[in-house]
Protein backbone atom coordinates (compact mmCIF):
# COMPACT_ATOMS: atom_id res chain seq x y z
CA UNK A 1 0.00 0.00 0.00
CA UNK A 2 1.13 2.97 -0.92
CA UNK A 3 1.42 6.31 0.91
CA UNK A 4 -1.19 8.76 -0.91
CA UNK A 5 -3.08 6.31 -2.45
CA UNK A 6 -6.78 6.96 -1.36
CA UNK A 7 -9.39 4.26 -0.51
CA UNK A 8 -13.67 3.45 -1.03
CA UNK A 9 -14.74 2.04 2.07
CA UNK A 10 -17.80 -0.71 1.21
CA UNK A 11 -19.29 -2.64 3.43
CA UNK A 12 -19.35 -6.24 2.51
CA UNK A 13 -21.87 -8.42 4.57
CA UNK A 14 -20.43 -8.34 8.27
CA UNK A 15 -16.89 -7.02 6.70
CA UNK A 16 -16.03 -3.40 6.19
CA UNK A 17 -14.07 -3.51 3.17
CA UNK A 18 -11.08 -0.81 2.13
CA UNK A 19 -10.83 -0.80 -1.43
CA UNK A 20 -7.97 1.19 -3.18
CA UNK A 21 -8.39 3.68 -5.77
CA UNK A 22 -6.06 2.40 -8.36
CA UNK A 23 -7.71 -0.80 -8.54
CA UNK A 24 -9.29 -1.36 -11.89
CA UNK A 25 -13.19 -1.06 -11.00
CA UNK A 26 -13.96 -4.85 -12.58
CA UNK A 27 -10.96 -5.92 -10.07
CA UNK A 28 -12.47 -4.21 -7.29
CA UNK A 29 -15.56 -6.18 -8.23
CA UNK A 30 -13.94 -9.50 -8.13
CA UNK A 31 -12.78 -8.64 -4.83
CA UNK A 32 -15.92 -7.98 -3.26
CA UNK A 33 -17.50 -10.22 -4.82
CA UNK A 34 -14.83 -13.24 -3.57
CA UNK A 35 -15.24 -11.69 -0.24
CA UNK A 36 -18.65 -11.85 -0.06
CA UNK A 37 -19.15 -15.80 -1.12
CA UNK A 38 -16.48 -16.51 1.26
CA UNK A 39 -18.40 -15.32 3.92
CA UNK A 40 -21.59 -16.58 2.80
CA UNK A 41 -20.12 -19.80 2.65
CA UNK A 42 -18.81 -19.90 6.20
CA UNK A 43 -21.85 -18.62 7.31
CA UNK A 44 -23.77 -21.55 5.59
CA UNK A 45 -21.25 -24.11 6.49
CA UNK A 46 -21.07 -22.74 10.23
CA UNK A 47 -24.42 -21.14 11.34
CA UNK A 48 -23.14 -21.44 15.15
CA UNK A 49 -21.34 -17.87 15.76
CA UNK A 50 -19.90 -20.16 18.82
CA UNK A 51 -17.62 -22.18 15.84
CA UNK A 52 -15.32 -19.06 15.58
CA UNK A 53 -12.53 -21.06 14.27
CA UNK A 54 -14.28 -23.61 12.03
CA UNK A 55 -16.07 -20.41 10.71
CA UNK A 56 -12.83 -18.71 9.84
CA UNK A 57 -11.30 -21.57 8.66
CA UNK A 58 -14.45 -22.43 6.05
CA UNK A 59 -14.03 -18.61 4.79
CA UNK A 60 -10.53 -19.25 4.31
CA UNK A 61 -11.41 -22.34 2.21
CA UNK A 62 -13.77 -20.74 0.63
CA UNK A 63 -11.57 -18.54 -1.09
CA UNK A 64 -9.56 -20.48 -2.05
CA UNK A 65 -12.02 -22.17 -3.91
CA UNK A 66 -12.93 -18.91 -5.97
CA UNK A 67 -8.58 -19.43 -7.31
CA UNK A 68 -7.37 -17.01 -4.41
CA UNK A 69 -3.76 -18.21 -3.02
CA UNK A 70 -3.65 -17.49 0.89
CA UNK A 71 -0.04 -15.88 1.66
CA UNK A 72 0.27 -15.64 5.23
CA UNK A 73 -2.03 -16.32 8.28
CA UNK A 74 0.06 -13.85 10.31
CA UNK A 75 -0.22 -14.25 14.18
CA UNK A 76 -1.71 -11.21 16.33
CA UNK A 77 -0.96 -10.43 19.75
CA UNK A 78 -3.24 -8.31 22.17
CA UNK A 79 -2.54 -6.05 24.28
CA UNK A 80 -2.22 -8.08 27.72
CA UNK A 81 -4.03 -7.24 29.92
CA UNK A 82 -6.37 -6.36 27.63
CA UNK A 83 -7.70 -2.59 27.70
CA UNK A 84 -10.86 -2.08 30.45
CA UNK A 85 -12.76 -1.16 27.77
CA UNK A 86 -12.63 -1.25 23.59
CA UNK A 87 -14.36 -0.25 21.04
CA UNK A 88 -14.53 -2.03 18.04
CA UNK A 89 -12.60 1.10 16.17
CA UNK A 90 -10.22 1.02 18.21
CA UNK A 91 -9.21 -2.95 18.26
CA UNK A 92 -9.42 -3.04 14.42
CA UNK A 93 -7.14 -0.03 14.50
CA UNK A 94 -4.53 -1.45 16.42
CA UNK A 95 -4.83 -5.19 14.70
CA UNK A 96 -3.92 -3.45 11.46
CA UNK A 97 -1.10 -1.72 12.76
CA UNK A 98 0.35 -4.99 13.69
CA UNK A 99 -0.10 -6.73 10.46
CA UNK A 100 -0.48 -4.47 7.81
CA UNK A 101 2.40 -2.15 8.81
CA UNK A 102 2.11 0.19 5.37
CA UNK A 103 -1.85 0.82 6.92
CA UNK A 104 -0.91 4.46 7.66
CA UNK A 105 -2.86 6.12 10.66
CA UNK A 106 -3.97 8.60 7.85
CA UNK A 107 -5.15 5.93 5.65
CA UNK A 108 -7.37 3.94 8.17
CA UNK A 109 -8.47 6.60 9.85
CA UNK A 110 -9.60 7.86 7.28
CA UNK A 111 -11.09 5.05 5.67
CA UNK A 112 -12.71 4.32 9.05
CA UNK A 113 -14.05 7.48 9.86
CA UNK A 114 -16.66 7.13 6.94
CA UNK A 115 -17.81 4.48 8.90
CA UNK A 116 -17.91 5.91 12.17
CA UNK A 117 -19.29 9.33 11.05
CA UNK A 118 -22.73 6.80 9.87
CA UNK A 119 -24.87 8.49 12.96
CA UNK A 120 -28.01 7.17 11.67
CA UNK A 121 -28.67 3.81 10.67
CA UNK A 122 -28.51 3.51 6.71
CA UNK A 123 -28.74 0.28 4.28
CA UNK A 124 -25.16 0.22 4.51
CA UNK A 125 -25.09 0.07 8.42
CA UNK A 126 -27.86 -2.21 8.72
CA UNK A 127 -25.91 -4.95 6.43
CA UNK A 128 -23.03 -4.80 8.44
CA UNK A 129 -24.64 -5.03 11.78
CA UNK A 130 -27.02 -7.57 10.86
CA UNK A 131 -24.06 -9.89 9.99
CA UNK A 132 -21.56 -8.89 12.47
CA UNK A 133 -23.89 -8.97 15.29
CA UNK A 134 -26.13 -12.22 16.41
CA UNK A 135 -28.95 -12.55 19.18
CA UNK A 136 -27.66 -9.26 20.48
CA UNK A 137 -24.71 -10.62 22.05
CA UNK A 138 -22.25 -12.48 19.22
CA UNK A 139 -20.25 -9.87 17.52
CA UNK A 140 -18.02 -10.98 14.24
CA UNK A 141 -16.62 -8.23 12.62
CA UNK A 142 -14.19 -8.19 9.82
CA UNK A 143 -12.32 -5.49 7.91
CA UNK A 144 -10.55 -5.87 4.92
CA UNK A 145 -7.70 -4.14 2.43
CA UNK A 146 -8.40 -4.37 -0.99
CA UNK A 147 -4.96 -3.52 -2.78
CA UNK A 148 -3.29 -2.90 -6.20
CA UNK A 149 -2.93 -6.37 -7.65
CA UNK A 150 -5.66 -7.54 -5.91
CA UNK A 151 -4.18 -7.99 -2.74
CA UNK A 152 -5.87 -9.04 0.57
CA UNK A 153 -5.51 -8.05 4.81
CA UNK A 154 -8.07 -9.40 6.41
CA UNK A 155 -8.57 -9.45 10.00
CA UNK A 156 -11.66 -11.27 11.45
CA UNK A 157 -12.72 -9.89 15.71
CA UNK A 158 -15.32 -12.24 17.17
CA UNK A 159 -16.29 -12.37 20.78
CA UNK A 160 -19.56 -13.07 22.77
CA UNK A 161 -20.24 -10.27 25.47
CA UNK A 162 -22.83 -10.13 28.15
CA UNK A 163 -23.72 -6.82 27.95
CA UNK A 164 -26.90 -4.16 25.76
CA UNK A 165 -25.44 -3.32 22.66
CA UNK A 166 -27.39 0.04 21.13
CA UNK A 167 -26.54 2.50 18.42
CA UNK A 168 -23.60 2.24 16.07
CA UNK A 169 -21.83 -1.03 17.05
CA UNK A 170 -18.44 0.27 15.43
CA UNK A 171 -18.64 2.61 18.13
CA UNK A 172 -19.63 0.56 20.85
CA UNK A 173 -17.60 0.87 24.33
CA UNK A 174 -17.59 -2.83 25.23
CA UNK A 175 -16.10 -3.16 29.15
CA UNK A 176 -13.64 -6.47 28.95
CA UNK A 177 -15.07 -7.41 32.12
CA UNK A 178 -18.56 -8.44 30.02
CA UNK A 179 -16.50 -10.66 27.44
CA UNK A 180 -17.25 -14.36 27.59
CA UNK A 181 -14.21 -16.35 26.90
CA UNK A 182 -11.42 -14.67 24.69
CA UNK A 183 -11.51 -12.12 22.02
CA UNK A 184 -10.49 -14.59 18.60
CA UNK A 185 -8.37 -12.28 16.32
CA UNK A 186 -7.85 -13.86 12.93
CA UNK A 187 -6.63 -12.80 9.85
CA UNK A 188 -4.88 -13.68 6.54
CA UNK A 189 -3.57 -12.21 3.33
CA UNK A 190 -4.59 -13.56 0.46
CA UNK A 191 -3.78 -12.87 -3.83
CA UNK A 192 -7.21 -12.77 -6.15
CA UNK A 193 -5.11 -13.15 -9.54
CA UNK A 194 -7.82 -11.99 -11.62
CA UNK A 195 -6.02 -14.34 -14.28
CA UNK A 196 -7.19 -17.53 -12.03
CA UNK A 197 -10.57 -15.45 -10.90
CA UNK A 198 -11.72 -15.77 -14.84
CA UNK A 199 -12.48 -19.51 -13.76
CA UNK A 200 -14.64 -18.37 -11.45
CA UNK A 201 -16.42 -14.73 -11.94
CA UNK A 202 -19.07 -15.91 -13.79
CA UNK A 203 -20.29 -18.23 -11.61
CA UNK A 204 -19.84 -16.74 -8.51
CA UNK A 205 -21.46 -13.72 -9.47
CA UNK A 206 -24.73 -16.46 -10.63
CA UNK A 207 -24.74 -17.66 -7.15
CA UNK A 208 -24.36 -14.69 -5.02
CA UNK A 209 -27.38 -13.29 -7.37
CA UNK A 210 -29.49 -10.17 -5.68
CA UNK A 211 -26.85 -10.27 -3.02
CA UNK A 212 -24.05 -9.01 -4.72
CA UNK A 213 -26.65 -5.51 -4.49
CA UNK A 214 -28.00 -5.96 -1.08
CA UNK A 215 -24.68 -6.48 1.08
CA UNK A 216 -22.39 -4.90 -0.56
CA UNK A 217 -22.88 -1.48 -0.57
CA UNK A 218 -20.11 1.86 -0.99
CA UNK A 219 -20.29 4.14 2.12
CA UNK A 220 -20.55 7.84 0.98
CA UNK B 1 -14.72 -44.26 -21.02
CA UNK B 2 -13.50 -47.15 -22.32
CA UNK B 3 -13.35 -46.07 -26.12
CA UNK B 4 -12.18 -42.80 -24.77
CA UNK B 5 -9.10 -44.67 -23.56
CA UNK B 6 -8.64 -47.24 -26.27
CA UNK B 7 -8.60 -44.22 -28.84
CA UNK B 8 -6.34 -42.27 -26.82
CA UNK B 9 -3.64 -45.41 -26.84
CA UNK B 10 -3.95 -45.48 -30.40
CA UNK B 11 -1.98 -42.05 -30.76
CA UNK B 12 0.30 -42.39 -28.39
CA UNK B 13 3.77 -41.48 -30.25
CA UNK B 14 2.08 -39.97 -33.43
CA UNK B 15 2.14 -36.29 -34.16
CA UNK B 16 -1.23 -34.95 -33.60
CA UNK B 17 -2.82 -32.72 -36.32
CA UNK B 18 -4.97 -29.91 -35.17
CA UNK B 19 -8.27 -31.24 -35.64
CA UNK B 20 -7.44 -34.60 -33.48
CA UNK B 21 -5.93 -32.67 -30.49
CA UNK B 22 -9.15 -30.76 -30.55
CA UNK B 23 -11.09 -33.74 -30.79
CA UNK B 24 -9.40 -35.75 -28.05
CA UNK B 25 -9.70 -32.59 -25.46
CA UNK B 26 -13.52 -32.45 -26.54
CA UNK B 27 -13.50 -36.50 -25.37
CA UNK B 28 -11.30 -35.92 -22.14
CA UNK B 29 -13.52 -33.02 -21.40
CA UNK B 30 -17.04 -34.88 -21.78
CA UNK B 31 -15.51 -37.56 -20.07
CA UNK B 32 -14.32 -34.86 -16.79
CA UNK B 33 -18.04 -33.13 -17.27
CA UNK B 34 -19.50 -36.46 -16.27
CA UNK B 35 -17.72 -36.91 -12.53
CA UNK B 36 -19.89 -36.00 -10.38
CA UNK B 37 -17.57 -33.67 -7.37
CA UNK B 38 -14.73 -32.08 -8.06
CA UNK B 39 -12.05 -33.52 -6.13
CA UNK B 40 -10.57 -30.50 -5.09
CA UNK B 41 -13.93 -29.75 -3.61
CA UNK B 42 -14.16 -32.70 -1.51
CA UNK B 43 -10.63 -32.38 -0.73
CA UNK B 44 -11.38 -28.88 0.86
CA UNK B 45 -13.90 -30.36 2.99
CA UNK B 46 -11.09 -31.84 5.25
CA UNK B 47 -8.91 -29.53 4.45
CA UNK B 48 -6.42 -27.55 7.10
CA UNK B 49 -5.06 -23.98 6.35
CA UNK B 50 -4.15 -24.35 2.47
CA UNK B 51 -1.67 -21.64 1.98
CA UNK B 52 0.46 -20.65 -1.35
CA UNK B 53 3.52 -18.88 -1.09
CA UNK B 54 3.83 -16.36 -3.50
CA UNK B 55 7.42 -15.54 -2.47
CA UNK B 56 8.19 -19.16 -3.47
CA UNK B 57 7.74 -17.91 -7.56
CA UNK B 58 6.33 -21.22 -7.62
CA UNK B 59 2.76 -22.83 -7.62
CA UNK B 60 1.79 -25.75 -5.53
CA UNK B 61 -0.98 -27.78 -7.78
CA UNK B 62 -2.62 -30.85 -6.03
CA UNK B 63 1.00 -33.12 -5.83
CA UNK B 64 2.90 -30.94 -8.42
CA UNK B 65 5.00 -28.27 -7.05
CA UNK B 66 5.96 -25.90 -9.85
CA UNK B 67 9.18 -24.09 -9.87
CA UNK B 68 9.47 -20.59 -11.94
CA UNK B 69 12.18 -18.75 -13.35
CA UNK B 70 12.43 -14.98 -13.09
CA UNK B 71 11.96 -14.92 -16.80
CA UNK B 72 8.99 -16.04 -16.64
CA UNK B 73 5.84 -13.83 -17.81
CA UNK B 74 2.67 -13.83 -15.87
CA UNK B 75 1.00 -15.24 -18.84
CA UNK B 76 3.72 -18.19 -19.69
CA UNK B 77 3.30 -19.20 -16.01
CA UNK B 78 -0.24 -19.23 -16.59
CA UNK B 79 -0.19 -21.61 -19.38
CA UNK B 80 1.96 -23.78 -17.29
CA UNK B 81 -0.94 -23.59 -14.56
CA UNK B 82 -3.46 -24.69 -17.03
CA UNK B 83 -1.91 -27.62 -19.01
CA UNK B 84 -0.67 -29.13 -16.23
CA UNK B 85 -3.71 -28.71 -14.25
CA UNK B 86 -5.70 -29.59 -17.27
CA UNK B 87 -3.56 -33.02 -17.60
CA UNK B 88 -3.23 -33.96 -14.27
CA UNK B 89 -7.44 -33.44 -13.63
CA UNK B 90 -7.83 -35.71 -17.44
CA UNK B 91 -4.75 -38.38 -15.66
CA UNK B 92 -6.26 -38.37 -12.87
CA UNK B 93 -10.14 -38.87 -13.54
CA UNK B 94 -9.46 -41.80 -16.21
CA UNK B 95 -6.74 -43.61 -13.83
CA UNK B 96 -7.96 -43.08 -9.89
CA UNK B 97 -6.02 -46.32 -8.65
CA UNK B 98 -3.11 -46.11 -6.90
CA UNK B 99 -2.29 -49.53 -9.16
CA UNK B 100 -2.51 -47.33 -12.14
CA UNK B 101 0.39 -44.95 -11.38
CA UNK B 102 2.49 -45.34 -14.63
CA UNK B 103 -0.86 -45.15 -17.11
CA UNK B 104 -1.67 -42.40 -15.45
CA UNK B 105 1.80 -40.98 -15.84
CA UNK B 106 1.48 -41.49 -19.38
CA UNK B 107 -1.74 -40.20 -19.82
CA UNK B 108 -0.37 -37.07 -17.88
CA UNK B 109 2.10 -36.49 -20.53
CA UNK B 110 -0.14 -37.33 -23.25
CA UNK B 111 -1.97 -34.75 -22.52
CA UNK B 112 0.33 -32.14 -22.10
CA UNK B 113 1.46 -32.94 -25.86
CA UNK B 114 -2.24 -32.50 -26.76
CA UNK B 115 -2.05 -29.36 -24.48
CA UNK B 116 0.87 -27.55 -26.73
CA UNK B 117 4.10 -29.16 -24.93
CA UNK B 118 7.00 -30.52 -27.59
CA UNK B 119 8.23 -33.26 -25.15
CA UNK B 120 11.20 -35.73 -24.61
CA UNK B 121 10.04 -38.04 -22.36
CA UNK B 122 12.32 -40.40 -20.36
CA UNK B 123 9.71 -43.66 -20.08
CA UNK B 124 8.39 -44.92 -16.27
CA UNK B 125 11.38 -46.91 -14.82
CA UNK B 126 12.04 -47.76 -11.40
CA UNK B 127 14.94 -45.83 -9.64
CA UNK B 128 17.84 -47.01 -8.42
CA UNK B 129 19.28 -45.54 -5.16
CA UNK B 130 22.88 -45.34 -4.40
CA UNK B 131 23.29 -45.19 -1.09
CA UNK B 132 21.29 -46.97 1.79
CA UNK B 133 19.96 -43.70 3.12
CA UNK B 134 18.19 -40.94 0.71
CA UNK B 135 15.81 -37.90 0.63
CA UNK B 136 13.02 -38.19 -1.56
CA UNK B 137 13.74 -34.11 -2.01
CA UNK B 138 17.22 -35.58 -3.63
CA UNK B 139 15.47 -37.85 -5.25
CA UNK B 140 13.24 -35.97 -7.30
CA UNK B 141 16.22 -33.26 -7.64
CA UNK B 142 18.43 -35.54 -8.94
CA UNK B 143 16.17 -36.61 -11.43
CA UNK B 144 15.29 -33.51 -12.17
CA UNK B 145 18.94 -32.69 -13.07
CA UNK B 146 19.29 -36.35 -14.97
CA UNK B 147 16.70 -35.16 -17.09
CA UNK B 148 17.85 -31.64 -18.17
CA UNK B 149 21.41 -33.00 -18.92
CA UNK B 150 19.75 -35.48 -20.92
CA UNK B 151 17.97 -32.51 -23.10
CA UNK B 152 18.99 -31.57 -26.25
CA UNK B 153 18.32 -28.36 -28.64
CA UNK B 154 19.19 -26.03 -24.94
CA UNK B 155 22.01 -24.02 -24.17
CA UNK B 156 24.11 -24.94 -21.13
CA UNK B 157 23.01 -21.43 -19.70
CA UNK B 158 19.51 -22.76 -20.23
CA UNK B 159 19.70 -25.87 -18.91
CA UNK B 160 21.83 -24.73 -15.95
CA UNK B 161 19.20 -22.04 -14.90
CA UNK B 162 16.50 -24.62 -14.94
CA UNK B 163 18.64 -26.81 -12.10
CA UNK B 164 19.20 -23.99 -9.96
CA UNK B 165 15.13 -22.97 -10.27
CA UNK B 166 14.35 -26.65 -8.67
CA UNK B 167 16.75 -26.03 -6.20
CA UNK B 168 15.95 -23.00 -5.04
CA UNK B 169 12.04 -24.16 -5.28
CA UNK B 170 13.04 -26.97 -2.91
CA UNK B 171 15.07 -24.82 -1.40
CA UNK B 172 12.75 -22.14 -0.54
CA UNK B 173 10.07 -24.75 0.35
CA UNK B 174 11.87 -25.70 3.44
CA UNK B 175 11.48 -21.96 4.91
CA UNK B 176 7.46 -21.88 4.17
CA UNK B 177 5.77 -24.56 6.65
CA UNK B 178 2.55 -24.31 5.50
CA UNK B 179 2.92 -24.48 2.27
CA UNK B 180 5.24 -27.89 2.74
CA UNK B 181 2.05 -28.75 5.07
CA UNK B 182 -0.01 -28.46 2.45
CA UNK B 183 2.25 -30.15 -0.25
CA UNK B 184 3.13 -33.20 1.80
CA UNK B 185 -0.55 -33.60 2.71
CA UNK B 186 -1.77 -34.08 -1.06
CA UNK B 187 1.28 -36.44 -1.75
CA UNK B 188 0.86 -38.81 1.25
CA UNK B 189 -0.86 -41.76 0.54
CA UNK B 190 -1.50 -45.22 2.70
CA UNK B 191 0.94 -47.44 1.66
CA UNK B 192 3.17 -44.56 -0.37
CA UNK B 193 2.58 -41.65 -2.39
CA UNK B 194 3.54 -39.73 -5.82
CA UNK B 195 4.85 -36.17 -6.31
CA UNK B 196 5.75 -34.25 -9.19
CA UNK B 197 8.26 -31.20 -9.27
CA UNK B 198 9.42 -28.95 -12.50
CA UNK B 199 10.95 -25.87 -13.39
CA UNK B 200 10.43 -23.79 -16.26
CA UNK B 201 11.88 -20.88 -17.61
CA UNK B 202 11.13 -18.63 -20.71
CA UNK B 203 13.45 -17.50 -23.10
CA UNK B 204 14.24 -14.55 -25.15
CA UNK B 205 11.41 -15.12 -28.07
CA UNK B 206 8.63 -15.89 -25.15
CA UNK B 207 9.52 -19.83 -25.76
CA UNK B 208 8.50 -22.00 -22.64
CA UNK B 209 11.34 -24.44 -21.43
CA UNK B 210 10.31 -27.03 -18.86
CA UNK B 211 11.93 -30.18 -17.03
CA UNK B 212 9.34 -32.15 -15.16
CA UNK B 213 10.30 -35.01 -12.24
CA UNK B 214 7.56 -37.64 -11.56
CA UNK B 215 8.18 -39.62 -8.44
CA UNK B 216 5.97 -42.59 -7.07
CA UNK B 217 7.06 -44.62 -3.63
CA UNK B 218 5.70 -47.53 -2.12
CA UNK B 219 7.03 -48.24 1.38
CA UNK B 220 4.67 -50.34 4.57
CA UNK B 221 6.15 -48.10 6.83
CA UNK B 222 6.92 -44.36 5.97
CA UNK B 223 8.24 -41.61 8.45
CA UNK B 224 5.76 -38.60 9.11
CA UNK B 225 6.98 -36.32 6.84
CA UNK B 226 8.03 -37.49 2.94
CA UNK B 227 10.55 -34.22 2.15
CA UNK B 228 13.85 -33.36 4.00
CA UNK B 229 13.78 -36.71 6.05
CA UNK B 230 15.84 -39.56 5.11
CA UNK B 231 14.63 -42.65 4.37
CA UNK B 232 15.87 -46.25 4.29
CA UNK B 233 16.68 -47.16 0.69
CA UNK B 234 15.68 -51.03 1.69
CA UNK B 235 12.27 -49.83 2.95
CA UNK B 236 10.79 -48.05 -0.27
CA UNK B 237 10.35 -48.64 -3.80
CA UNK B 238 10.85 -45.84 -5.87
CA UNK B 239 9.55 -45.24 -9.45
CA UNK B 240 10.07 -42.58 -11.67
CA UNK B 241 9.31 -40.62 -14.98
CA UNK B 242 10.78 -37.48 -16.11
CA UNK B 243 10.80 -35.19 -19.04
CA UNK B 244 12.09 -32.35 -20.84
CA UNK B 245 9.74 -29.72 -23.27
CA UNK B 246 9.32 -27.10 -24.84
CA UNK B 247 6.17 -24.38 -26.04
CA UNK B 248 5.01 -22.00 -28.17
CA UNK B 249 2.53 -20.35 -27.61
CA UNK B 250 1.11 -20.72 -30.94
CA UNK B 251 0.67 -24.05 -30.19
CA UNK B 252 -0.98 -23.08 -26.63
CA UNK B 253 -3.59 -20.91 -28.40
CA UNK B 254 -5.20 -23.56 -30.88
CA UNK B 255 -6.46 -25.90 -27.96
CA UNK B 256 -6.97 -22.77 -24.69
CA UNK B 257 -10.90 -22.09 -25.47
CA UNK B 258 -11.19 -26.13 -24.86
CA UNK B 259 -8.93 -26.16 -21.52
CA UNK B 260 -10.06 -23.10 -19.99
CA UNK B 261 -13.67 -24.30 -20.82
CA UNK B 262 -13.00 -27.80 -18.88
CA UNK B 263 -10.80 -25.80 -16.09
CA UNK B 264 -13.90 -22.97 -15.64
CA UNK B 265 -16.58 -25.56 -15.53
CA UNK B 266 -14.28 -27.62 -12.69
CA UNK B 267 -13.93 -24.69 -10.91
CA UNK B 268 -17.65 -24.02 -11.00
CA UNK B 269 -18.88 -27.61 -9.70
CA UNK B 270 -16.73 -26.38 -7.08
CA UNK B 271 -17.78 -23.46 -6.17
CA UNK B 272 -21.52 -24.45 -6.40
CA UNK B 273 -20.58 -27.24 -4.03
CA UNK B 274 -18.96 -24.94 -1.41
CA UNK B 275 -21.99 -22.75 -1.87
CA UNK B 276 -24.59 -26.03 -1.29
CA UNK B 277 -26.13 -25.77 -4.58
CA UNK B 278 -24.27 -29.17 -5.67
Amino acid sequence: MNAGVGFKTFVCAGTVVLVADELLASDRCDGLDALLYAQLVASRKCPDFAQVDAWNQANRIALRVTGAMLLDNPQASLPVPMPRSFTLAELTRRILYQWVPAATDEVVDLSLDSLLSEASPTPATGVLFENALHEGRWVRFGLSLLTRGLGVSTVFIAFEVDEVIEGNLWCHRFNTANVRGNVSIDGYSALIDPEDYVFSRAKVIELLGERRQEQIIALA
Amino acid sequence: MNEVIAKNDEVVGETLSAAQRIALIEECNQLIAAQPVPRSAKLSLNASLPIDKDELNAAIMGTGIAGFDESMSRRSKRIVKNTYMYADLVALTKYPSASQKEKRYDEFMKLMKVGGWFAFNQPYNRYNATSQKLTMDNVALNILHTAVSSAVGQGAAALKVLKDVADSTIEALKDVPEALGLFERNVKKAEGGNFCMSSALENKDGTITMAIAAVQYFAAAQPTKVLFVEWATSSVSIYNGSATMTMDEEDYLLVEPLIVRALTEQREKALSYEFGQA
